[in-house]
């Protein structure tokens, strides 16, 4: 680790006074310290937002909740609201990391957390992303666990969250609070292809706040599920994952929600794979067909093929286990 | 052999002597260690997988303010000796080379200077400024391209020892090549009815232990050095020091720490000898504790290999004949445990005609290490895959295929001597009558059986009992405690005494504190530094039999023991029995201290053999496996405290899994390994496994007063086969090459859908 200059922040404002150039928020830490001591996050001051009074999830108008920035993760996944109304989104959290990481990891954390792409974690690798015009190691590396959607010539790591992929497919938002004001910006806006870029990950502002996560009324979330595909039963990222929901009435499918994990550059909604299956009943064929959508644009590197089987596959699965609710 | 003994607490499960400190965190390992004025240190490492090392310039570092101290090759003398170490001799100049480069870097991670400064981050930093000059060489990334025309040459003096082959002499990257043969093996293959043979090959794994390597060293201006660190031999880390250094050995003690894992690993010296030379250059003690990914990259993983078996049979399923080539990555230095492995791969079965050539590939990796039963899990991979071949083609149920061609007591080992009693029969015959072998299967699961065999160690031991006036005793022996050694030992030493195992107090000895004593390693421990224990209890023992014969005035021979009591002969006057408490009380007044000794060399210990069930499901539409159950049988010899033997073979069954299922060393084309952290090398946890289900069997080991036999490296051996011959039942499909991971599974299940199946 190098040393660095720790703040501990009493409220937001002291928080945001204390985020100079190179300053980052200390959450949970699972990202942040675990990059510290890789050398590859090098802030020269840490300012600790732990004491900030953004630990609590609530209701909004309409059947929405609003989840703090500070709120565990499994104190999200286990909350009787998420529970009931977006069981994807608490299935997607029990699904990341360990028992002993979610106990720590925040919401906010969650969402800037970064990319598993080996390279991006070696420092003695080339890497856009750590070091901009460094170079890919991975274009023509050890790409297994590398994205095959919204890749550039530039990087194809993927997003690893799990937490995020529900949260694209639930239309979440996420509130920020910084030196100009507050705002509010939608989720699946919030992460950024690589593109010429890949240093620039999210459209947070230097100093910006994430406060809360506000999760809109969803009436047939209940109607949900997510399926993560992974080499072993825990503390693995996901090889490819999906969160679905599926609004069925009278035997078809009125409207439906998919979003992506572990194959793409970012939580990856899926809108096309989405409209081909309004109108059509839940069965095995128009869950393939949703598939294939969802895959159409998938551009796989030398170790990475399969994953486009795979994450279809896995997408079917999770869209015959909502089928399948009672 | 002698008659089955009552035991009082030999076969009882007392609670484990370490086990408080160590769940409450009081135990002090490896890094925990702080001196007065200590330094850190940290160690440069080649970003290059080979390369020639043109020049050092560590001016820049040295002038880094806080820094005082900086080493690289040139600061350790060339050394040519070698440490015995039973199951090899450790060469010191590679040792030397591999701690620290002198003219060439062989793999990614290779030392090649070190840092002692006031604080890490300034030990980072300075060391960042050292300027190595490298002139880059292609690597040579494993066994094909070792072996291939052209290949890049990673010793240009090697010459390949031992039996020569068909490329011996001229540049090679093959360090030694052995034969084993017996019988005429064309003449036993034209016998044969059924001939199969297959390819397999294993990826580098490590042993993964928890705890890094860590160490604090001080040397003062007399040459007078102590050692702290974690280790399975801290005398081998003595002399390996003291050589690499150019120190004496009289003067370095070496302290051992609690140790947080090792399964091998932890035998060599990586950080201890550059702590040290560093610590003797500054005058001030320093500490260095390894990073994980150094850990993966930069100590001792066990060979990637190559295997080629072929084994005949006749219809009935007697084997006939075998032929086997192995090729196993050393790493960057000459010794892998290819030799081992030829040697364990037929140790189960009668085979009357054999051939088996052995190869020692050097390659630009890390140099391996111990890794529980060295060798002989791959090499069982390769044969028992084949055996299930066997076994299918004839229809002959696996077990029974076993049991007609188990070798027995009596029989020659395929490595040379005639076993004694051994439980191979035994533990078959529990398997085919356990529940588990009949159990029904549900859908995509498969069920696979294998065996394992390990030599085990005996090599040198010594133990110190002390009694104290109270009656209560304290063992000293020099063993690190891996796998539950000093409850085992205090067990025997009570057992022996006849006083409470809870008044025994069992302790790891330093260099100084304990005698000369072999490493933690081999299972040797509880067999041959056991027996020590047991001896030196006996010696105890007599002292106090001497000491009652005082009291009462009679002669020493007339004094009986029982019970842990010493009984007067009888008809002596006023004398009753007195117990170990009594006699010690009054130690002062007959003739001052008790203290047993027992010193002993075991050439050989009573191999062992393991017997494996394994159920496995495969996601047909991902390729994930579970294993959903798994029973292991093994002949113990004599369980001392059959808690700790059960969790050597669920151990050694965890991580026959991981190697089976998921872990590798994954290497880019020039030489990285690119997944040096657990969350990307991928061990098992604990939502992968089931409750592994143990069977203990004891057949008595002849050679140990009370049966034992090493527990610790033969559940290591079967899970590799077991786990793909139950994906082979699963799938239909026989994988060749581990691990088998989802995505070589999925592509496997596809490839074998995608042709039409004959009718
Ligand atoms: C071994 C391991 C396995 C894991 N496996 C998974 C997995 O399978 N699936 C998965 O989804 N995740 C996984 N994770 C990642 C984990 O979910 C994240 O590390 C965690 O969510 C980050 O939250 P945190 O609070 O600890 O973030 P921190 O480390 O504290 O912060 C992360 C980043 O966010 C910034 N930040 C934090 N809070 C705010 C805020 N309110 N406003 C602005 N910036 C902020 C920090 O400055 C920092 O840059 C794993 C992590 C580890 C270490
Ligand atoms: S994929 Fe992205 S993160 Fe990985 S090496 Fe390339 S640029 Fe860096």
């Amino acid at each position: 680790m190098d040393p660095f200059r720790f703040v501990a922040a009493a409220d937001e404002h002291a928080a945001r006074a204390a985020a100079s150039a190179g300053a980052r928020y200390l959450a949970g830490g699972t990202t942040l310290v675990d990059l510290m001591k890789l050398h590859v996050e090098r802030p020269r001051t840490v300012v600790d937002i732990n004491a900030l009074p953004l630990t609590e999830i609530a209701e909004t108008p309409g059947g929405g909740v609003r989840v703090g920035a500070l709120v565990r993760n499994s104190d999200m996944a286990h909350h009787p609201l998420i529970r009931a109304r977006f069981p994807l989104l608490s299935q997607a959290l029990l699904a990341g990391a360990s028992p002993q990481i979610r106990n720590m990891a925040t919401t906010g954390g969650n969402l800037l957390q970064r990319t598993r792409c080996y390279y991006f974690r070696d420092t003695s690798a080339a890497c856009n992303k750590r070091e901009p015009g460094s170079g890919c190691s991975a274009l023509d590396g050890c790409n297994r666990i590398h994205a095959v959607l919204g890749t550039s010539d530039h990087c194809i790591a993927t997003h690893p969250s799990d937490m995020c992929v529900a949260l694209a497919a639930l239309d979440a938002f996420v509130l920020l609070s910084g030196p100009r004001g507050s705002r509010v910006v939608p989720l699946v806006e919030f992460h950024l292809m690589p593109g010429d870029h890949p240093e620039r990950e999210t459209a947070i502002e230097p100093g910006e706040l994430i406060t809360a996560v506000d999760v809109p009324p969803l009436g047939f979330a209940t109607r949900s599920a997510y399926v993560k595909v992974r080499d072993r039963a825990s503390y693995a990222f996901a090889l490819a994952s999906a969160a679905v929901a599926l609004d069925l009435r009278g035997g078809e499918i009125r409207d439906a929600r998919i979003a992506l994990g572990g194959v793409a550059t970012k939580p990856w909604r899926a809108r096309e794979a989405e409209r081909t299956l309004v109108g059509r009943p839940p069965d095995a064929a128009s869950f393939r067909a949703a598939a294939d959508a969802a895959l159409a644009g998938a551009r796989p590197r030398a170790h990475n093929g399969f994953k486009i089987e795979l994450a279809k596959r896995t997408i079917v699965r999770a869209l015959t286990r909502a089928g399948a609710m009672a | 052999m002698t008659a089955p003994r009552d035991f009082k607490y030999v076969g009882t499960r007392p609670i484990r002597h370490d086990g408080v400190d160590k769940v409450t965190g009081r135990a002090s390992y490896g890094a925990d260690a702080a001196w007065p004025g200590m330094l850190h240190g940290f160690v440069l490492r080649s970003p290059h997988a080979h390369a020639r090392i043109v020049s050092i310039d560590t001016g820049a570092a040295e002038a880094v303010p806080g820094v005082h101290a900086v080493i690289t090759g040139k600061d350790l003398p060339e050394t040519t000796a070698t440490i015995a170490l039973g199951e090899a001799a450790i060469d010191l100049r590679d040792i030397g080379d591999n701690v620290l480069a002198k003219t060439k870097t062989l793999y990614h991670g290779h030392a090649v200077a070190a840092v002692a400064a006031t604080t890490i981050d300034i030990a980072r930093e300075a060391a960042a400024a050292i300027e190595v000059v490298y002139d880059v060489l292609e690597p040579v990334t494993g066994i094909d391209r070792a072996l291939g025309a052209g290949a890049p040459i990673l010793h240009p003096a090697l010459v390949t020892k031992g039996a020569a082959g068909p490329d011996a002499g001229g540049p090679t990257n093959i360090a030694s090549r052995m034969e084993l043969k017996r019988g005429d093996v064309d003449a036993g293959f034209a016998e044969a009815d059924l001939v199969v043979e297959r390819e397999f090959r294993t990826p580098m794994v490590h042993q993964g232990y928890i705890e890094p390597h860590a160490c604090i060293a001080r040397c003062g201006e007399d040459g007078r050095a102590v050692v702290w660190c974690t280790t399975q031999g801290p005398f081998v880390v003595r002399d390996a020091c003291a050589a690499i250094v150019g120190l004496d050995p009289a003067n370095v003690k070496v302290v051992p720490s609690e140790i947080g894992g090792g399964f091998g690993g932890k035998i060599v010296v990586y950080l201890e000898p550059l702590a040290l030379a560093l610590a003797r250059k500054a005058r001030r003690p320093v500490k260095i504790v390894m990073g994980r990914d150094d850990v993966f990259r930069a100590t001792g993983p066990t060979s990637g290999s190559k295997v080629r078996v072929k084994l005949g049979a006749k219809r009935d399923g007697t084997i006939v004949a075998a032929s086997a080539s192995l090729w196993y990555e050393a790493g960057a230095y000459a010794g892998s445990p290819v030799g081992a492995g030829a040697m364990c791969m037929l140790a189960a079965y009668k085979v009357p005609n054999f051939f088996i050539e052995a190869y020692d590939v050097v390659v630009n990796k890390p140099k391996v290490a111990a890794y529980r039963a060295p060798g002989s899990p791959i090499a069982a991979f390769a044969v028992e895959s084949v055996v299930d071949e066997i076994a299918r083609e004839l229809k002959i149920d696996p077990i029974e295929l076993r049991l007609m061609n188990a070798n027995a007591e009596g029989d020659r080992a395929p490595y040379g001597p005639k076993y004694g009693p051994i439980g191979l029969a035994q533990i078959l015959e529990a398997a085919r009558a356990h529940p588990h072998w009949r159990a029904p299967l549900g859908a995509n699961q498969g069920r696979g059986f294998a065996v394992g065999f390990w030599f085990n160690a005996g090599m040198n031991s010594s133990a110190t009992v002390t009694l104290n006036s109270d009656g209560s005793a304290a063992v000293v022996t020099g063993n690190p405690d891996i796998g539950g050694t000093r409850a085992a030992q205090a067990m025997m030493a009570a057992e022996e005494l006849g006083i409470p195992v809870e008044r025994v107090r069992s302790n790891v000895g330093d260099t100084d504190g304990s005698g000369f004593t072999d490493v933690t390693g081999g299972s040797r421990v509880c067999y041959a530094t056991g027996m020590a224990v047991i001896r030196a209890a006996e010696d105890a023992r007599e002292q106090l039999r001497a000491r009652a014969a005082t009291i009462w005035n009679v002669s020493k021979d007339a004094v009986g023991w029982e019970n842990g009591r010493a009984i007067p002969p009888a008809g002596t006057e006023k004398a009753s029995p007195m117990t170990v408490a009594e006699l010690t009380a009054k130690m002062t007044q007959t003739g001052g201290p008790i203290v047993g000794r027992a010193s002993l060399y075991a050439p050989m210990a009573g191999p062992a053999f393991g017997a494996h069930i394994c159920d496995l499901e495969v996601d047909p539409e991902t390729g994930r496996s579970r294993i959903v159950r798994y029973t292991a049988f093994q002949d113990v010899g004599k369980a001392v405290h059959p808690s700790y033997v059960e969790g050597q073979m669920q151990g050694g069954v965890a991580q026959g899994i991981g190697w089976a299922l998921n872990e590798e060393y994954i290497y880019s084309a020039d030489g990285v390994m690119e997944n040096a952290g657990f969350l990307d090398y991928r061990m098992p946890v604990a939502s992968d496994l089931p409750m592994i289900e143990t069977v203990i069997v004891e057949v008595a080991n002849p050679l140990h007063p009370y049966g034992v036999r090493g527990v610790g490296e033969v559940p290591i051996v079967p899970p590799l086969a077991a786990v793909a011959n139950a994906m082979r039942d699963a799938t239909g499909i026989r994988f060749t090459e581990l691990p088998l991971s989802p995505p070589r599974v999925l592509e496997a299940i596809e490839a074998a859908a995608a042709v039409p199946v004959e009718a």
